[in-house]
């Protein structure tokens, strides 16, 4: 039975890693239309991002009882060193606060990394980017997908 | 720079995040042999959908841009596998956004002043992307969050790198585009990455966060149990 569950809950989490990769692959598409049709891409990740902030925000309790994301399943990760030498020079900030703002601000630098280089590689690249992209082109071909996606 | 090659460049970050990982001292336990032997398929696979050795060989500007996209990447998904085990997914996803948030206004407001007045022309131009992208950014970043708390983070740049094969598999079904040999040798190969690192990992790899989940402890009985120890001996 352990061993099924476990396996389970491993896949459940791959599950939820594809579907996020396919909602990635609509994220890039809408984000090549944007750079067609908008100036400025910096700009508009900016906005988006404001935009996500906002709705994380106005959404986080009803999605935390939808997703079953709290940390009761996170048990014991491994200790890194530096960060417990940190931590206890920062005892005013209790472990958790330092946990989220610091691996929430390394995952946001990288969050603005990807953004920034994507949206500017975006712009330089001839043609259609990433294989990813390719979606985008056949969509447009398909002429029933992309007025549902772009003109709701 | 030609889609190929850029293609390729990007779906690097399959090699790169379990190499960064591997410096990391929270990250690097998880990885496996079975885990390298799936990456090098997928790069190989990745390879023969992508073809870059069709392009040029130049390294321009279009190329930096792509390894700064794919280092962000690689970095990305180890940060995301390494909060989510400590602290709660939402909570995070959203710092994330406030960081990358502020980032982009102030790199906008440097680069781009001149989008910023009163009515806002983004706004006006394309407030119907924005939403669209703010809502799919938001859902994607926090759903593969939460599925990180599960996976090594190896293993979620591998299952990232089936987009390419859906890619190619969805212009098959929904436009009739024959396949070439080399994209159906690079579907499979890519595709086999992904299920024997799922499947046959599964087991083996699993965090010990969720092993506390289960219920061991009749297992542990059993271990003390007269018949066990009969069969130990």
């Amino acid at each position: 039975m352990s061993k099924r569950m476990i396996c389970s809950k491993v896949l459940i989490g791959e599950l939820y890693i594809f579907i996020s990769s396919v909602i990635f692959a609509f994220t890039i598409i809408a984000s090549r239309q944007a750079t067609r049709n908008m100036a400025g891409p910096t700009t508009f990740k900016a906005w988006t991002h404001i935009f996500s902030t906002l709705l994380l925000f106005i959404l986080r309790y009803p999605l935390k009882s939808a997703l079953d994301s709290n940390i009761g399943d996170n048990k014991e990760p491994e200790h890194i060193e530096i960060l417990v030498s940190i931590k206890k020079r920062l005892s005013f900030i209790s472990e958790y606060t330092f946990d989220l703002f610091f691996w929430g601000t390394i995952s946001g630098l990288a969050n603005f990394g990807i953004a920034i280089f994507f949206q500017y590689g975006l712009l330089t690249v001839e043609g259609s980017l990433v294989l990813l992209l390719i979606i985008f082109e056949l969509i447009l071909k398909s002429n029933y997908i992309y007025p549902i996606l772009f003109y709701w | 720079m030609v889609a190929g090659k850029a293609a390729f460049i990007n779906s690097l970050f399959v090699v790169a995040t379990p190499f960064i990982a591997s410096f990391i001292p929270g990250a690097s336990h998880k990885i496996t042999l079975t885990t390298w032997f799936c990456v090098a398929l997928s790069v190989i696979g990745t390879y023969c959908l992508s073809n870059p050795m069709s392009s040029s060989s130049s390294f321009g500007v279009g190329e930096m841009y792509m390894l700064g996209s794919m280092l962000s990447c690689a970095f990305n998904i180890i940060a995301s596998d390494l909060g989510s085990k400590r602290v709660d997914c939402i909570d995070l996803t959203m710092v994330e956004f406030v960081v990358a948030a502020v980032l982009c206004t102030f790199s906008s407001l440097l680069m781009e002043a001149h989008m910023w007045y009163w009515p806002f022309p983004a706004l006006q131009d394309g407030i119907s992307l924005i939403v669209l992208v703010g809502l799919l950014e938001s859902m994607g970043y926090l759903i593969s969050t939460v599925g990180q708390t599960y996976s090594s983070s190896a293993r979620a740049a591998l299952i990232y790198s089936l987009e390419s094969v859906n890619t190619v598999l969805l212009g098959y079904i929904i436009l009739k585009e024959a396949l070439t040999k080399m994209e159906i040798i690079g579907c499979t190969l890519v595709f086999m990455a992904t299920l024997i690192s799922s499947s046959v990992e599964a087991a083996d790899e699993v965090p010990m966060e969720v092993l506390e989940d289960v219920e061991c402890i009749p297992i542990l009985q059993d271990v003390n149990s007269d018949e066990s120890r009969r069969l130990t001996f």
